[in-house]
């Protein structure tokens, strides 16, 4: 049956769904961003508790931006990619953030493959990259010096070997100390950092040892190490592998002075008990002990919003990082303020402008221009030392720790 | 010297937990043919349901018995829904598929449910470790091999002296002809599943203390299992658990004084070679195929 | 509408499609593709090329690889390797990527293809493992677990390639000649005598030595291609991405990508596009289900496998195939034999008369402490019929598959068309112009009737692996001379109404006919017939005879391996008696049918009066 158009009314019908899908599929062209906010995290996998607890802590902060009224009179909403790890994906999940969904910001994850991954395709897209854990000294320190889109909220690896090297020094005997760090991208990169930092504060190291991702047993590591003498050992290593580590010591009778990157968590301590107890870890906030109104204010929220995953701080399984990105999502929200629109190379720019209190440190300012180490809003000043102590992730100067013995 | 007493108590500890996974590779090969890749769920699913049992209340022992039975059960439940459909068909690749895909979904749902973090399960025997000089070792790592010990005895009076040992048997050789004597094939791969699921869940509360629970712990725990079993030729339980034993040992004396990082690579090398010079196994018959 | 234009329509809108997907947005005046589609476009080309790689390997050699990643990533490092650390030009590096893992495939598969399959998946297993062990730990040399960056930009002759609009997407269209280029190999060499040989391999091992195929050869071929292709996607990604480090070639990649090769359907051509497509779709269209979304594609592939477990090209090809059969009540068996003209062809290999094919003296064969065959002697003159007879556990066929090279004899001399057979394999052999049917029919099971006669060709094939693969106009000649034999043979036997069915599905008596076609399809000088009348009713045995008598008029040599005491009547020139290993007899039908220790052999104690007369009146000439 034919109509006056000529393809009758099924065929019109059938076109006008056609259509419809297409345009449903095509977003609009775009001159500026959304306000959104994108990501591309560990949702899945070994690693998929570091991502919810990055969630937790972006997603109530939004919460109360939002709740305020938002940024420039809009709420800001949060888009959670996985990438399971890899690279790959991570690259996938970033230009669909830049292009598909184009938002104005890109929150990073926790693998330093991953963000370097990224390096190119931001540049090209123009999209600004702000991470609140990846720490990698490499993700913000370019080799050709060139970093202009990637900020950072959180430590970075130079300066945390540099302040694990002092604390360790401070507190070994024997001046005995060793490197032991995980086989992963975030492991071997600190092992360049830690030589370097040891040769700059003239110490030697006794040791270094690795271990893989899903190992169980480290005794052969370990026996070298006590056989060398090495009385404190520099651990970069997150919860598991450290568990079983723990372990292997206590099997054969070693227990060293251990100062730990911020691999370990509560996590670590849960699973080990009292051999956790007197091991230090350097983090950038801990949410056990006294706590600032801010603070307490922002452990209540995410307790309110998260009442299965947070009871008590305790439950702040990642508190660094958590800390880290409820400043990151602040300044963010600052920059926008100071940038006036939803664009995003304004907003890059206005990142250097920004001067905010938050719970980790004041940022005044937070990113200086044309430094490209700088591009890290946390310094080392801000750094504080933690160590286990009945079983809780306490400030050193809460425990019976806290004394130097060199 | 208390280097070496070291690799080889701990290469026994972690050699055990190789052995039994081999063990339960061999009891499912035997009665289907058909390589379960979940299995390094199941020995997951031992210890990290034990943890989510004591955490509402249940005391250590019947947590882990319950553990091990809702194992067995699942495995069982696995074998039933996504092996024997497969299996009747000339691909051999479907069950392969199928129980990679139902692994997949059991890990993602335990890191879903459970987290990604490691747990202890607390267990008495894990505390104090034994010390024999400066070598030590807890004495949960002692009742791997004990368990190992006896299961392969009760494995070998099983098959050998009772109906239904020889009945799987039976099926493992010839399952039509067994078909024909009036033995339920399905059903005996049912329990050989079962069985096996046993084996895989106890590996894993056994060791759980030890090496924490973790929503990931059986991946790689799983594929050295198989191949250990592979190695051995699946031929009989004790070739599959010497194998087992020689590969855990051989993996600490790898690392202690060879390379701590490249251990799996010159692990999975040897296995390799062993298996080109030895296309049977190490304790498997050469095969000879009528033509 | 001929039935090959459909799938060709088919290939040219979607080479129309690829071609024109990243103008769209001109055209629609849209943002659309992004670099984001684009991107997603791109990975799913090269991961359709790895896969393409692994359906020749699962799909026609019917081994299965757990590497390909592996193998994938080694192409890609190297790639890397090369244009980062000795300044290597693009194409240069690419054909190392290609060539590396190629190589690294045939060294992995010619050691194991012997063995059991299972244990091709094993080490394929293990070598993934040690790859990315290596490639995590060696920090120097392959950057360790942080993998290499700033790759160098590709370019040729100059020009930067870039999936961007200011380079006109140029890295983009020279990966959609890549994909082209790879379907075009898959299809090449599924209408050759290579993928022929390939699933012929996986379907019997012994018809295809039988028929003159290396198995080793051919299996360690099938896996050099599948890896070179692995290694064209990974130089391929690294050029794309730029950054490469172990983590994208982990042994879940591995799995993923046999998932995809499965799903689309293993051994179709459009399976692979199909595969990769969909799971590569699915896992970007979950990530709405946030930490649940691993779980949810477990689930979807645990449905497909359910529902397809062909795959879903394999399953529309059956779905086809089930609606459109009318199926086999509809096929019409031919009469045979039916000698037609150019039947003579198939005996032109034969000897001259007069000649000794076949001497054994004193073969012995044992296997642990059974002797089955126990110093036997005996001689088989050319262009005759020669029977083998004796009761059941007697070592007829073990005779047969010591001849046919499939067992070793533990002592004795056997000498063949005048040469020992010194312990040359069956595939030799059937080079040498020994052919042979089975005791338990070993067709090619999914294969069509003709594709079964096509794998019969096989060793009389001159053209080589690249004219093949570029079908080359010599080697389409020759293609088609088998087809027309192929055809000619299937006109002997009666079955040329059955071409287009698979073996599987034929009744068994056409299927010995079409076993028999296919060993003559070898044009041998030698026929071993292993109880070909076992199983067929009384008048398909007076055509079998029928046939060999014909054979035997043009001069072909036929060992027949028999317990029908009529048909050897009627149809041989000599007969050997074995009893438990030993020859008890030996010499014209009607001398040996008398024989009072064959009778005795036969019939037991006491029957020694000669053969019962049922026996002598069945002896009636056809």
């Amino acid at each position: 049956m034919t109509g006056k158009l000529g393809f009758g009314r099924r065929g019109a019908a059938l076109f006008g769904l056609v259509a419809m899908a297409a345009a449903a599929a095509v977003p609009a062209r775009a001159q500026r961003a959304e306000p959104c906010i994108g990501a591309s995290w560990e949702l899945t996998g070994p690693l998929a508790n570091q991502g919810l607890m990055l969630r937790i802590a972006v997603e109530t902060a939004l919460d109360k931006i939002n709740a305020a009224g938002g940024v420039l009179g809009r709420p800001l909403r949060l888009v959670i990619y996985d990438d399971v790890g890899e690279p790959a994906r991570a690259v996938d999940n970033g230009r669909r953030i830049g292009e598909r969904d184009n938002c104005v910001v890109m929150f990073g994850g926790a693998r330093t493959p991953n963000a370097i991954a990224l390096r190119e395709p931001l540049a090209e897209m123009g999209l600004p990259w702000i991470g609140a854990i990846s720490a990698g000294t490499g993700v913000i320190e370019h080799p050709n010096g060139r970093n202009e889109w990637m900020f950072r909220v959180s430590m970075k690896d130079r300066w945390v070997t540099q302040y694990l090297i002092e604390q360790a020094g401070a507190r070994s005997p024997s001046g005995r100390i060793a490197f032991v760090y995980e086989g992963t991208a975030w492991g071997q990169g600190a092992l360049p950092d830690i030589e370097a930092a040891a040769r700059r504060a003239g110490v030697t190291l006794a040791g270094r040892e690795t271990f893989n991702i899903g190992d169980q047993d480290m005794s052969a590591q370990m026996i070298r190490l006590r056989d060398a003498g090495v009385d404190t050992v520099v651990l970069w290593a997150v919860d598991r592998e450290s568990a079983n580590m723990l372990r292997s010591m206590d099997r054969i009778g070693w227990k060293p002075r251990i100062v730990s990157a911020w691999g370990l968590t509560t996590a670590f301590a849960r699973a080990v008990g009292p051999l956790a107890d007197g091991i230090m870890v350097a983090g950038t906030f801990n949410w056990n002990g006294p706590l600032s109104p801010a603070a307490q204010a922002a452990f209540d929220a995410m307790k309110a919003k998260f009442p299965d995953r947070i009871r008590t701080t305790a439950d702040m399984e990642q508190p660094s990082a958590m800390a880290n990105a409820w400043d990151a999502v602040h300044i963010i929200a600052e920059a926008l303020k100071i940038a006036g629109s939803y664009d995003r190379t304004r907003l890059r720019d206005a990142f250097f402008r920004v001067n905010y209190t938050g719970l980790v440190a004041d940022y005044r300012p937070a990113f200086i221009r044309g430094n490209q180490e700088r591009m890290d809003a946390v310094l080392p000043e801000a750094y504080k030392l933690q160590a286990f102590h009945n079983g809780m992730l306490m400030p050193i100067e809460a425990t019976p720790f806290a004394t130097r013995t060199n | 010297m208390e280097a070496v007493i070291q690799y080889l108590l701990t290469g026994l500890s972690v050699g055990s937990v190789y052995a039994m996974m081999g063990l339960g590779f061999y009891v499912m090969w035997s009665a289907a043919k058909a390589v379960n890749f979940t299995y390094g769920d199941i020995f997951m699913l031992g210890a990290v349901l034990t943890v989510v049992l004591m955490d509402i209340g249940i005391g250590l022992l019947p947590a882990a018995l319950l553990a091990i039975l809702a194992s067995a059960a699942g495995a069982a439940a696995i074998e039933r829904g996504f092996v024997r459909p497969f299996n009747r068909e000339a691909s051999a690749i479907g069950w392969m598929l199928t129980t990679i895909a139902v692994g997949t979904m059991l890990e993602s749902s335990t890191t879903a449910l459970f987290g990604s973090n490691p747990r202890m399960l607390p267990s008495p025997l894990a505390q104090e470790p034994i010390r024999l000089g400066g070598a030590g070792i807890y004495p949960q790592e002692l009742l791997l091999p004990v368990a190992l010990v006896v299961v392969t005895v009760a494995l070998e009076l099983f098959y050998r002296r009772t109906l239904l040992g020889r009945a799987m048997r039976a099926v493992a050789y010839n399952r039509t002809a067994a078909g024909l004597v009036g033995i339920d094939a399905d059903r005996i791969t049912l329990i050989a599943f079962a069985l096996a699921g046993v084996l895989g869940a106890l590996a894993g509360v056994l060791i759980g203390p030890v090496i924490q629970a973790s929503s990931t712990m059986g991946a790689i725990i799983g594929l050295k299992g198989f191949m250990v079993a592979i190695i051995a030729g699946i031929a009989n339980a004790r070739g599959v658990v010497i194998a087992g034993l020689l590969y855990g040992v051989s993996e600490k004396f790898i690392e202690g004084y060879l390379s701590t990082a490249a251990r799996d690579a010159i692990g999975f090398t040897l296995m390799v070679l062993l298996l080109l010079l030895f296309p049977q196994g190490l304790f498997g018959k050469k095969e000879f195929s009528k033509v | 509408m001929s039935p090959r234009a459909g799938p060709r329509i088919a290939v040219a809108l979607m080479v129309a499609a690829l071609a024109l997907f990243p103008w769209t947005g001109d055209v629609l005046d849209t943002r659309w593709p992004t670099s984001y589609e684009l991107r997603l476009v791109i990975r799913a080309m090269i991961l359709a090329i790895v896969v393409i790689g692994l359906n020749i390997l699962v799909g026609f050699a019917g081994l299965v690889s757990l590497g390909q990643a592996a193998l994938m990533g080694l192409g890609g490092h190297v790639a890397a390797l090369l244009a980062l650390r000795a300044d290597f030009p693009f194409a240069a590096a690419m054909v190392f990527a290609v060539a590396l893992p190629a190589m690294m495939g045939a060294v992995l598969a010619f050691p194991t293809v012997r063995v059991r399959p299972l244990y091709l998946t094993v080490i394929t297993i293990a070598f993934g493992v040690v790859f990315v062990n290596v490639l995590r730990e060696w920090v120097g040399f392959t950057g360790g677990a942080s993998g290499l960056a700033s790759i160098p930009r590709p370019t040729i002759l100059g020009e930067p390639l870039m999936a961007v609009r200011r380079t006109g997407f140029n890295l983009y269209y020279l990966i959609v000649l890549c994909l082209l280029l790879a379907l075009w190999v898959q299809w090449a060499l599924a209408r050759s005598r290579y993928g022929r040989a390939m699933r012929a391999s996986s379907q019997s091992e012994n018809a295809s030595r039988a028929l003159g195929i290396n198995i080793v050869a051919i299996r360690t071929l099938a896996f050099a291609i599948s890896a070179g292709f692995a290694g064209l996607g990974g130089g391929l990604f690294a050029n794309l991405a730029l950054f490469i480090n172990y983590e994208t070639f982990t042994f879940s990649a591995s799995i993923e990508l046999l998932l995809m090769t499965i799903l689309g359907g293993s051994g179709t051509l459009a399976g692979p596009l199909v595969g990769t497509t969909v799971l590569f779709a699915a896992s970007q269209a979950l990530q709405g289900l946030q930490e649940w979304q691993t779980f949810a594609y477990g689930l979807l592939l645990v449905l497909v496998l359910f529902l397809m477990p062909q795959g879903i090209v394999g399953g529309l090809a059956a779905l086809r195939r089930r609606l459109a059969g009318g199926g086999m009540a509809e096929r019409r068996t031919g009469a045979w034999p039916n000698f037609v003209p150019g039947f003579d062809a198939v005996a032109s290999e034969r000897e001259a008369a007069g000649q000794a094919t076949l001497i054994t003296r004193d073969l012995t064969l044992r296997f642990g402490g059974l002797t089955a065959v126990n110093r036997v002697s005996m001689e088989v003159a050319s262009s005759t019929v020669h029977a083998l007879i004796g009761p059941n556990g007697a070592g007829k066929s073990s005779v047969l598959n010591v001849v046919s090279g499939f067992y070793r004899a533990t002592s004795g001399q056997v000498s063949l068309f005048g040469e020992t057979l010194a312990g040359r394999a069956p595939h030799q052999l059937a080079r040498a112009g020994v052919a042979r049917s089975f005791q338990n029919t070993e067709l090619f099971a999914t294969m069509t009737v003709l594709e079964n006669l096509l794998v019969g060709c096989h060793s009389r094939y001159r053209a080589g692996f690249f004219a093949t693969i570029l079908r080359t106009p010599r080697f389409r000649a020759e293609e088609r001379g088998m087809l027309a034999e192929a055809r000619m043979l299937l006109e002997v036997v009666g079955l040329t109404g059955f071409a287009e069915e698979q073996a599987r599905n034929l009744p068994f008596g056409h299927q010995r006919r079409l076993e028999i076609a296919r060993a003559l399809a070898l044009r041998p000088k030698l026929l071993l017939l292993d109880e070909p009348a076992a199983g067929l009713t009384h008048g398909e045995i007076e055509e079998l005879v029928a046939l060999i008598r014909g054979l035997a008029d043009r001069g072909m040599t036929v060992i027949l391996v028999e317990h029908h005491v009529e048909m050897i009547m009627a149809v041989s020139d000599r007969v050997t008696v074995l009893d438990h290993g030993e020859v008890i007899a030996d010499g014209p039908p009607a001398q040996v049918q008398a024989d009072p220790r064959v009778i005795e052999a036969y019939f037991g104690h006491g029957a020694a009066q000669g053969m019962p007369a049922a026996a002598a009146h069945a002896v009636a000439p056809a």
